[in-house]
Order: structure tokens, then sequence, then C-alpha cells
């Protein structure tokens, strides 16, 4: 491109700021939730892998075991009959410190004398060695710690402090017998989440006469095969020999799902934003249009006109993306609290300390946001290198051109539609191909806006015509710049209706899952320890803590359930829970069960066979007539599947089986939540206060009736989904500032209109009227015709995202409020939108505006 | 006996800078006029000589910088810009070069806009605006768009709309400036008819010498001032 091709892209930008601006803002809007969410994602996934490669070390393999861990006699063993050297035992688990806030962070006991080849925890040779007596203190005094120093300074904290710890039902203190300062950046972070003690200090504290795991270091290749060989001929059954690198790639999946459906709800902003930036593209163009057609007179050729277009569009793309870099990043800080929450809640322990700021992430952010920038500009950029330049693209052409359009762009909607549905029945599992059919059928609907808007003013216009010459004029206006007005209707239509969608979504979810909750948790009482996750009670409580309830007065009888991670040989890491009695009293809704629910609970207990919750079988794909194999403590086993219930406590699955045969399986003393009936004419409430006053001071536990757990579950659940409304609100406000900017330009090209109108005799008021008037009925449509998007998007969701993401069959639950609210959304941004536009129009030089062209 | 001569508009010093740069741009300089009730003036003079300006500032569409505008008793200067509004949609009826129709309005609202705006019932407004269209020879095309009419009637049904509301005052600016020779003509015998018959007072800014035969009073405007004043009394040759 000509140095005076630039200079003219150059200052048409620098004389219509506010244009440039309102551009530049809504990429970078876009650019920044998409950057936000990648941030937050990468940052909660880098701090999981840095935390659990940093405990592994330089660890090659490990050895783990079930639910009750390693015996540690097998430590001794590799050490004396193997001769194995670089061996190292684990206690590992998770507490909650008070001192720190209460947040989860890992105790992770070493032996020092075997730690060196592994980690660096305790100094390396660059290190300020620890005093003697901290090291001392450490190995030699019950109930000590090191903490990070860098954590201890944030919190208050120095040597010698009491810490108390949260382990399960107990509260335990330890002290601080030294701080770690490593030089090792990768030690450094993994200290941030981490309480570093003595093995034997741990296992005190966690009340375990077993290891977690115990780390290896093998040689590569044949030797090391053969010495896993050699190792796996001593452990018995139920231990075995894995790869840290799997385990922590097992575990991060588990979240891959919730993090997919985050990007590309991010993504949906920036689609918005594409709208935006086509809509102010075509509007330059046009507006140049005489500038354009001379210089295809003087010999500019098409490519030219391209260049300078798409330049113009790729320059409010690269500083949008610059800002939203910056946005981004800000937006990230916000989003990773909620992000890891989440994760936290419902998938694993993850401590973020900050924002991880990945150049990838930010350059991914920026190419998605400048090509999304030129791509929107092609077709503009493409119509103004194509015209001849005496026709060269006056308003009334492309108003014209575009009601000519109406018919093929409607089909071409329907068969966007149509292409959307089909990626969406082919029988896939792919989350990429579902969001794919999904966004097809999104911009299928905004195709057809156009159309749509042509049908709803006319619907309009006759009752609209009894407010006067005003009602007449709106909704004529609307068709007559429809280039520009479907537009910025079809922008706002998609924000609103992922609006919808999402809160149809989100309210057949939360329907679904109170359902589930009135039909399965038929118990008055629940008990369980302290909880990390919030999901799941996994940490163990002593059986005697169930005797006390059984024997309170007015407990009738109680049940429990035992909730561990175990692995499968085909299955990997596999929640298992084990219940004495089915707790929903035959209730537990089944998608299929063998028999009738009576015979295969009969057939569990008797044969040995297990349920699957529904997330379990679809992810694994398993159902009737299949089995499940688990390492248990006596070897591996194959269960027969008698059942598959529904289940929305975790998208990972669950293998239920009665606690009987856990029992014989396993060997795990421990239990972890206990469920009362009471007796008939008991008060739920006023015996959890008398259960609460009884283990006062004994046991942390959390007990809470029937009403208190369903509320708490919903608590997570409505924790879960907070994102979402973030993310809506970000893309309704990259819709608004595109209506903002469309009804600008739309001021600009009716100049001599307006003036006119005001020369007539038209007061302010009146202008304000109609302006008014016609974002009003913008906003309409596009609040109208987001009902079917949104409600089509709810369908997709519910039926198809959530099933292939998480495994879930919801059911539909409609609340006419969620439509009214999004209406109203839709309206009132609309309107908010048009108060700008109308100060200036009505503060127009009319004498200049009427001669204007 | 004639009767008296009435002032319908009168200009005390008119000055219109416009501040473009710190020194300014005085597009009128003490611009003093006054134009009678019931006559035609023109406003005679080239492109930037301020004709254009002179009419803005009498309509209350653009404030002066100094000086002061009577529009009969009514000092237009001292109004606020919703009385000077009302006082356009009341008063004043607009010609201008380029038709200025509304395109998503018919000929026949176009003409009924200012009635409407002023508060009259559509079916009223309608009625009015089809005998003005009768009037200018369209009652035909009372509901075509104005993007299919030709520029002669486009300037017709601005014409009807300029006495809808049947205003003691039109403000004419190139009326025929975007007209061939003879639609023009027709278009400005037409205005004149309408005009006289009607008894109203209008002041039509042009270029063209060949309207000066019909004007009741021409002023030269040479940049920014008034710098002649002749009187014609050619009316009778196109009444």
């Amino acid at each position: 491109m000509s140095l005076s091709l630039f200079k003219l892209g150059q200052r048409y930008l620098l004389r219509r700021p506010l244009q440039s601006i309102l551009v530049v803002l809504g990429i970078a809007l876009g650019v920044a939730v998409v950057i936000a969410i990648d941030l937050a994602n990468g940052s909660a996934s880098r701090a999981f892998s840095l935390s659990t490669e940093a405990i592994s070390g330089r660890a090659t393999h490990q050895i783990v075991g079930g639910p009750n861990g390693v015996p540690q006699e097998i430590y001794g063993q590799l050490r004396r009959e193997l001769g194995l050297r670089e061996v190292a035992p684990i206690v590992s688990d998770y507490v909650t410190v008070r001192e720190l806030g209460d947040q989860p962070v890992r105790l992770l006991g070493i032996d020092p004398f075997s730690e060196a080849p592994f980690r660096s925890y305790l100094g390396s040779a660059d290190d300020e060695p620890l005093s003697l007596e901290a090291l001392t203190a450490f190995l030699a005094q019950p109930n000590t710690i090191f903490l990070s120093r860098e954590v201890a300074e944030q919190n208050g904290l120095e040597s010698g402090n009491t810490l108390t710890l949260g382990i399960g039902p107990r509260e335990v203190t330890a002290t601080i017998a030294g701080l770690l300062d490593p030089s090792n950046e990768l030690s450094r972070r993994a200290l941030d989440s981490l309480l570093l003690a003595d093995i034997s200090t741990a296992q005190e504290l966690l009340q375990r006469d077993t290891l977690s795991n115990i780390d290896l270091i093998l040689p590569e290749g044949e030797a090391g095969t053969a010495e896993v060989e050699r190792i796996a001929s001593i452990l018995p059954e139920g231990v075995r020999v894995e790869q840290p690198a799997t385990r922590t790639a097992t575990i991060q999946q588990l979240s891959a799902a919730f993090e997919l459906n985050l990007t590309a709800l991010s993504l949906l902003a920036l689609v918005v934003g594409m709208f935006l930036i086509y809509n102010t593209v075509t509007f330059s163009v046009v507006q140049r249009r005489p500038v354009l057609g001379t210089l295809r007179a003087l010999g500019v050729t098409r490519e030219e006109i391209f260049a300078l277009i798409l330049g113009e569009a790729a320059v409010m793309g690269v500083v949008g993306a610059l800002f939203g870099m910056g946005l981004g990043i800000v937006l990230g800080r916000g989003v990773v609290g909620l992000v890891t929450q989440t994760i936290n809640d419902l998938y694993f322990v993850v401590n973020v300390a900050g924002v991880d700021v990945a150049p990838t992430t930010l350059l991914k952010g920026s190419l998605i946001g400048i090509l999304s920038a030129l791509l929107a500009a092609a077709v503009p950029a493409w119509e103004a290198a194509s015209v001849e330049p005496v026709t060269a693209l006056r308003r009334s052409a492309i108003e014209s051109r575009v009601m000519g359009l109406l018919p093929k762009l409607s089909l071409a909607g329907a068969g966007l539609g149509l292409v959307g549905l089909v990626l969406l029945a082919v029988s896939t599992r792919s989350v990429v191909v579902s969001f794919l059919g999904l966004f097809a059928v999104i911009i299928a609907f905004a195709l057809l806006t156009p159309w749509v808007t042509v049908l709803f003013m006319r619907l309009a216009e006759s009752p609209l015509a009894r407010l006067g010459v005003l009602g007449r004029m709106a909704p004529r206006d609307i068709v007559r710049a429809l280039s520009r007005t479907s537009v910025a209707i079809a922008a706002l239509m998609v924000a609103v209706s992922v609006i919808i969608g999402v809160s149809v979504m989100i309210g057949s979810f939360r329907n679904t899952v109170t359902e589930w909750l009135e039909t399965t948790l038929q118990a008055d009482i629940y008990i369980s320890p302290p909880n990390i996750a919030a999901n799941r009670s996994t940490a163990p409580m002593e059986r005697a803590i169930a005797e006390q309830v059984a024997s309170f007065e007015g407990v009738e009888r109680i049940s429990w359930a035992r909730d561990v991670t175990v692995a499968s040989p085909e299955f990997g890491r596999v929640q298992l829970v084990a219940v004495s009695e089915e707790v929903s009293g035959r209730q537990r809704p089944f998608k299929w069960v063998e028999g009738s629910q009576e015979a295969a609970w009969e057939r569990a207990q008797l044969e040995g066979a297990v349920f699957v919750s529904e997330p379990f079988a679809f992810r694994h794909e398993i159902g009737q007539g299949d089995s499940v194999t688990l390492y248990t403590d006596m070897g591996e086993r194959s269960f027969p599947v008698v059942g598959v219930y529904y289940d929305y406590s975790s998208d990972q699955g669950v293998v239920l089986m009665p606690d009987a045969l856990y029992r014989t399986l396993y060997d795990d003393p421990y239990l972890s939540s206990v469920a009362a009936f009471v007796t008939e004419g008991t008060d739920p409430d006023a015996l959890v206060g008398q259960l609460r006053t009884f283990f006062a001071g004994e046991q942390a536990l959390v007990i809470r009736s029937n009403v208190g757990l369903r509320a708490s579950v919903l608590e997570v659940f409505e924790r879960a989904f907070a994102i979402t409304g973030a993310l809506q609100l970000l893309a309704t406000i990259v819709a608004f500032i595109g209506v903002l900017s469309a009804l600008m330009a739309m001021q600009l090209e009716r100049a001599r209109e307006l003036g006119t109108l005001r020369a007539t005799g038209m007061t302010q008021r009146q202008l304000w009227g109609l302006t008014m008037l016609e974002t009003g009925l913008m906003g309409s449509t596009a609040g109208l015709w987001a009902m079917p998007t949104g409600l089509a998007l709810a369908l997709v969701l519910i039926y198809v995202i959530n099933r292939r993401s998480f495994g879930w069959t919801l059911q539909l639950h409609l609340e006419p409020s969620a439509l009214v609210e999004a209406f109203a959304v839709a309206l009132v941004a609309a309107l908010l939108a048009g108060i700008y536009p109308a100060v200036r129009m009505s503060r127009i030089r009319i004498s200049e505006a009427i001669r204007s062209e | 006996m004639t009767p008296p001569e009435t002032a319908a508009v009168r200009v005390e010093g008119l000055t219109k800078i416009y501040d473009e740069s710190r020194s300014g741009r005085a597009v009128l300089g003490d611009v003093n006029a006054t134009f009678f009730t019931g006559q035609f003036s023109v406003l005679l003079g080239r492109s930037g000589s301020g004709k254009s300006t002179l009419l803005n500032l009498i309509s209350g569409i653009d404030l002066p910088t100094r000086g002061e505008i009577w529009i009969g008793d009514v000092n237009v200067t001292r109004l606020s810009e919703r009385e000077r509004t009302l006082l356009r949609r009341r008063d004043i009826g607009f010609v201008f070069q380029f038709f200025n129709l509304i395109p998503t309005l018919t000929a026949g609202e176009n003409v009924s806009l200012p009635l409407e705006l002023g508060g009259m019932i559509e079916k009223q407004a309608r009625k009015r605006a089809e005998t003005l269209l009768d009037r200018v020879s369209l009652a035909n095309r009372m509901d075509d768009y104005p993007d299919r009419l030709s520029g002669g009637e486009q300037q017709r049904v601005a014409i009807a709309r300029a006495l809808a509301h049947q205003p003691s005052l039109i403000l004419a600016d190139e009326p025929t400036g975007n007209l061939d020779e003879e639609t023009g003509q027709t278009v400005l015998t037409l205005l004149l008819e309408l005009v006289r018959e009607s008894g109203k007072t209008m002041i039509m800014a042009t270029h063209s010498l060949e309207i000066v035969p019909y004007a009741d009073h021409v002023f030269r405007m040479t940049e920014g001032q008034l710098v002649e004043e002749r009187r014609h009394r050619m009316e009778r040759r196109v009444m």
C-alpha cells in the first residue's frame, strides 16, 4: 500500500475517534474475556502441575496403594531386600490452617535423610542452611513443621508460632520449627501451599500408620522396566508402581470439560464483538464512498482498496488486542478466584497464588482478536473493492442490495442452522464438535435477523402509527438502515440469547438437582468431617462417631458411607462410594437397573455387584452387562454393573457398592459420613443442635439437617455458575457498545434528515422520542428474537453440551421470568445505548446538517 | 390606495462569526435589512456570500454573534431554543435546494409532517396534505416515497410541505439550484403563485439573476455585506 493510502486510512481513523474507540473497546473486551479465562484456566492448571511436580520432585515412579495407603514395611523392604537407595517415603494429605485463612494446604511428611535426591525444600548447596536448632526441633519435637518464609511473612507468622490445623473432624496444633527459603523457583512456588513435616510427625498428625506413597528414582529404558518388575514382585495385593506424570495428567483431565465450557463461553463475547467490527467497517466504507470512488477513478486498484480497509481494521484489531491484553490480565486476576473455587469445590485442590501471565495466552488471545477483526472486516472490504466507482456504495444502494439479499441471507441462515443441527446430531462425544454445532446454530439465527427485523417492523408499524408521525417513522427508519440496524440487533440478540440459554440451562440444572436431592436424600441428619472438596465427603471419620450418633435419643437408625478414590486398570482413578444401606429408601432415580431396585441391591450384596452413576457410565461407555475392574487390597477384582443411577454430585462419575462388600476388599476402618433417620415426632433441627453440642470441642464435625445439606449443595451449585454470569455480562456490554456504535453511525448518516426535521419544527424532545422509539424497537426486536434463539441454545446446552461434557441428563425447566428478564436486558441495553446518540442528535447544528450529504 | 408596508422581518446589526480559528471568520458583518409583509425578497449573491447564513439566522436554526432579528414583533435572538423551534413550526416554511424530504415518509406524510409535529391529528393532517398535493398537481403521488419521485416532483412536495402549516414566512434556499432549467422554472412559478395567492412573505436566497425580475426586493450580498438594495415591481409578469 502506498504512503498516501496509508495516510488516508490513518487520518480517517483519527477523524472519527469515537467510532474507532468503540471498535477498539469492543475488540479489547472480547480479547480480554478470552485471555482472562485462558489465564485463569492456565494458572489453575499450571499451579496444580507445578505443585504436584514439585512434590514429586525428581521421582520417576511412585508406589501407591488403596484408600488406606502403602504399608510402611514396604519402604524397609525396598531398601533392605532390593537394595534400592533412591527411595523416599511420603505421607501427605490436605489440611486446613486457621492462621492461613482456613485455606487447604498440603501437609507433606518426608524423611529428611532420604530426601536429597528428590526435592530441595530443605535447602540446596546454594541456599542459606537451616539452623541446627530448627532441624533438631523438626526431627525430634512432636508436631513441628516447616513453612515457607514468604507465606509466613504474608500472614504475619514467624518461627515458634503455633498453627491450628483442621484434619478431618479434628483440630490439632503444630509449631513452626523454621522457615524455608529455597532459591529454587519451583520449590519456592510449591511451598506456597505446603507444610513440611517429618514423616513421623505427619503420621501422628494425620493419625495413620501407613504411607501415602513411596517415591522412586529408577533408570530409564529396559533397566528401569526390569526394576519396576522386581519391585512389583515384592508388593502385596493392592499396592502398585505408577508414574507420577500419568497420575498428574489424569487428575488434571478431571476439570478439562469445565475449562472447555468456559473457553467456549468466553469466545461468545468475541463473536458479539465481530458484529461490532463488521458494522463499523461497513459504515466507514459507506461514509467514504466519494473518496473510494475518486481513488478508483485515479487508478487505485481493487486490491489496494481492499488492503486499505483491511489495514484499518487490522490497526483497530492490534490496538484493541493490546488493550485487551492489559484488561485480560486484570480480569484474569478477578476470574482466577472463581475458577479455582469451582475446581476446588468439584475437582481437585489447587492453590493459585497469582495469575500466571503466560506469553502464549497473550499471543493467542491477541491473534484471535486481530483475526476476528480482519474476518469481520473482510466482507465490507471486499464490497468496497468490488463495486464500480460510479455506484460506489451509496447507502441506498447497500440497503437495496441488503433487501435484495434478504431471501438469500435467510436461506443461508437456514442452511447453516441445518449444518449446526447435523453437527449436534452426529454421534460423537467431541465437545468441540458440539460447540461448533452450537455456534453454527447461533450464527444461523443471527443471519435470519434482518428478515425477522423487517417482519417485526411491519407488524409494529400499524400499532405505532397511533403515536403519530414519529410512530410511523421509527420502524421505517430501522428498515431503511437495515444493513446497520440488523447487525446491531443481531449482536444484541446473540448476547441476550446467551443469557436466556445459559439461564434456562442453569435453571433446568438447578431444578433437576433439587428434585434429585429430594429423592436421594431421605435421611433427616447428615454428619461428616469438614471436607476440602465441596461435592465429596472423603475425610476419614472414626466408626465410634457413628455408634455415638446411633445411640442418641431420637435417632431411629443410621446409615453410613465411605467415599474414597481407588484405582482401576481400565478407568484410572475412580471415585468409589460404599454405603451401608440405600439411603434414599429405594427412591433413587435409576436410568437403568437390572430387574427391580430391590433385586439389584440384593445382587450387589450377595454377589458383589456394583452400581455406577450416569456420568461414569457415559464417560467410560459402560452399561448393562458390563463390569468394572478395580484394584483392591485383595488384588484386582471385577464387578458386574447392575444399575446406572442418576447422580449430579460429580461429573467424573461414581461407583457405588454395598459397605459390606467394600470392607471385605479394602483394609479401611474409616467412614466418611453418617446419615441419621429420626424417630417419629423428633424434631431434626433440635437433634442437630444436640448433636453439635455433644461433639463440640471433641470433633469438628459438620452436622446438618436434610434441609441444611440441600441448601449447602445448592450453594456450591450457585458458586460453580457464578463465572458464567460474569461472562454473560461482558458479552452484553460488547453488544451494548455495538448498538451504541450503530446508532452513532446512523446519526451521522441521517444528519441531513434530522436537520430537516428540526428545521421543520421538530423539538429536541420529539427528536429524543424518535431516537428512543427506534432504539426501543431495536432492543425489543433483539429481545423477542433472542427468545427462540436462547431456547434453542438452552436445548443444545442441556441435551448435547452438558451431556457430552459431563454426562448428565437434565430435565428442561423453563421459568418464564428468565425470558422476561432477558427481554428487559435487551430493551434497557438498547435504550441506554440510545441516550448518548439522542443527546448528540438533539444538539445537532441544524444549519450544517440540512446541507450535509 | 396601497396599504402601508409593514415589516415582516427586520434584521439589525447582524453579525455572524464562525470561530474556525482564533481570529474568527465573519460570514455576515453588521447587516441591516427589512423584509416587508406579503412581499417576495431575493438575496442575490455568489456561493459563500452569506445568503444561506442570513436565512438560517432569520429562521432561528442558527444564532448571530451580534445583532437582532425581529419576525413581526418577536425578537428571535431573545428566544430559547425550544421557542425558536416552535416559532419555525408555527410561522416559517422552508424550501431547500436539495428538497430534504424525509425518505421514510410518503409524499403525503412529508407534507403533513409539520402539522402532525404541531399536534394535528393524522386524519386532518392527511386531508390538508391531500389538498396541498393536489394544488401542486401531485395528488396521485400521495402514497409514494420520495425515492419514487423525480427532482421536480420532490421539490413540489417540499413546497407543499413548506406551506402546509400556513406559515407567514417562507424561506427558500436556492430552490431551483438542483433542477434543470425548465423544471426550475415550473417550480419557481408554482412557488411564487402559491406564495402570492396566500399573501405570504418569502425570502429566497439564490445566485440566479433570472429570478430577479420576479422579486419585489433584491438584496445583493457580497462577502457578508448587503451592498445594494433595489426594488422591483415585476410581479405582474408571473401573476
